[in-house]
């Protein structure tokens, strides 16, 4: 049974890790996805999905507001709507706070704020005409329970929480929700690119920080985002669902 | 093949309301389905449902708050299927009352049946999931469980502790590949709402969309869509978490 058929939907930082994931999946349920991402290189992990027909790549920093509207023309171009988006392309820096900059500060907000919102504003016009849609964020734990060294982060991930909340209650008069899903530990690209020479052992000594003894894959998140972005979830808005071996729970 | 095709179920309180929607739409997705309840003739009725869908279904009679009805429902369970991968502890009640009318047997009564009700269920489904390597026990709080609400402090007071409960049980079961998530439904129609509500929906009907975001009373199958997703494979990773299916009501 195909969940997301007739569906067009917008994903961003989906050349790789969790939003390559969720691209996936969505190609899977029968919707067209458009494929976001700053770096061309990566968009070969994804050439599978384009060749298949389902989907196309677009160049973007999600950080400018010009690119935007660039990615919302491609979409409409080859695909003619838009009803579902991902404003899954986000950025991390841990630091303790004594090293960290105001630039930290400002790129932390514009990476994970700042892009959302553009996002958020440039496609609900579109989603609108649509007849409404579903807008999954994607947060983080760290945007609700910290770590002693991830304050930047932390706070652009809540900000980004409190944006989504507030979108969801603007969003309902007019069929479109909006969710955050709160990824625990996944094994994204950015986790195995930090993970050190021997990735494999990272991974495992990792496990028993989480009460499911194991880290999460990027598949998994997807599945969760296919959920948000059905039918099936008609009734659910404004949630922040954690999908997390059950971290947030401890 | 369903997501949840060679499944096994437990329904609570699936006599009527939320639990009789979440039977019919786990029964769609391939799960066989024990449906219990305190009223024979109503489960009848819901097991009709299940079937018109093309499920595999048994009635079993049963008050939640009786541990000794626990046993015979696990019994039935395994004589009927032969094991066990999904308990949704569905069964709940309300009192809403002003705090000065609340008396100690309503606050009671509410924790025997949301909080002694789920426990017990969890105790005695537990063995079985072990057996069956792992599976999923979900729990059907409210928003009311996680904020408060007014004439609601007994009722808050239990689905708060039940939602605790699930937390708790959810690192306990990790260790077995038993995931337990809380399930918090907003405004839901179901025969109950007329019951607490009064007879004449058309006067209040009004009122009560309006207080929902979204703009609309949720349907029971609203909520067994997110049960069908948590009790598939495809949740994986999902433990301990609260799902709101509420049209937006706990992000105001």
């Amino acid at each position: 049974m195909i969940r997301l058929g007739g569906k067009v939907a917008l994903i961003t930082g989906g050349t790789a890790g969790i939003g390559r994931a969720a691209a996936e999946a969505f190609v899977r349920e029968g919707a067209k996805v458009v494929i976001t991402g700053r770096d061309l290189e990566r968009a070969r992990n994804i050439q599978n999905l384009v060749d298949g027909g389902g989907a196309i790549y677009v160049r973007q920093d999600t950080t400018l507001e010009a690119e935007w509207q660039t990615v919302i023309d491609a979409t409409l171009a080859r695909f003619g709507r838009i009803d579902i988006l991902v404003n899954n392309a986000g950025r991390i820096i841990v630091k303790p706070l004594d090293k960290l900059s105001l630039d930290d500060m400002r790129l932390m907000l514009a990476a994970n704020l700042d892009s959302t919102f553009l996002g958020m504003r440039t496609a609900w016009p579109h989603l609108v005409r649509a007849g409404g849609g579903s807008i999954i964020n994607t947060s983080a734990l760290m945007g609700e329970k910290t770590a002693s060294i991830g304050l930047a982060y932390s706070a652009a991930k809540g900000a980004q929480q409190a944006l989504t909340k507030a979108a969801a209650l603007e969003g309902a008069a007019v069929n479109i929700r909006v969710n955050s899903i709160l990824p625990g530990l996944i094994w994204s690209d950015g986790w195995k690119r930090m993970a050190g020479p021997k990735p494999d052992e990272t991974k495992a000594n990792l496990g028993p920080t989480i009460p499911m003894h194991r880290v999460g894959e990027p598949a998994e998140i997807a599945e969760a985002m296919v959920f948000l972005a059905s039918d099936e979830a008609r009734f659910i808005t404004g949630i922040d669902f954690a999908v997390d071996g059950g971290k947030s729970a401890a | 093949m369903g997501k949840l095709t060679g499944k096994v179920a437990i329904v609570t309180g699936a006599t009527s309301g939320i639990g009789k929607g979440c039977a019919i739409e786990m029964a769609k997705a391939g799960c066989k389905v024990v449906v219990t309840g305190r009223h024979e003739e109503r489960g009848a009725n819901t097991v009709r449902l299940v079937k018109e869908v093309g499920g595999d279904v048994i009635f079993v009679r049963q008050d939640v708050t009786v541990e000794a009805d626990w046993v015979k429902v696990m019994a039935a369970t395994m004589a009927a299927y032969g094991r066990l991968d999904c308990l949704l502890n569905n069964a709940g009640e309300a009192i809403v009352k002003p705090l000065e009318q609340l008396t100690l047997d309503n606050l009671q009564f509410l924790l025997r049946v949301d909080l002694d009700g789920p426990f017990l269920g969890m105790k005695h489904a537990w063995p079985h999931l072990k057996k069956s390597g792992g599976g999923t026990i979900m729990n059907m709080s409210s928003i009311t469980g996680q904020k408060g609400g007014a004439k609601g402090s007994a009722y808050c007071a239990a689905k708060g502790a039940q939602l605790a409960l699930s937390r708790a049980g959810a690192l306990e079961g990790a260790a077995h590949n038993i995931r337990v998530n809380s399930i918090h439904p907003g405004l839901i129609w179901t025969e109950g709402v007329p019951d607490v509500m009064g007879p004449n929906p058309e006067t209040y009907l009004p009122r009560l969309k309006a207080s929902v975001p979204m703009g609309e009373v949720g349907e029971t199958w609203h909520v067994g869509t997110a049960v069908v997703f948590l009790a598939s494979d495809e949740a994986a990773y999902i433990t301990g978490a609260e799902i709101n299916v509420d049209g937006g009501k706990s992000a105001q």
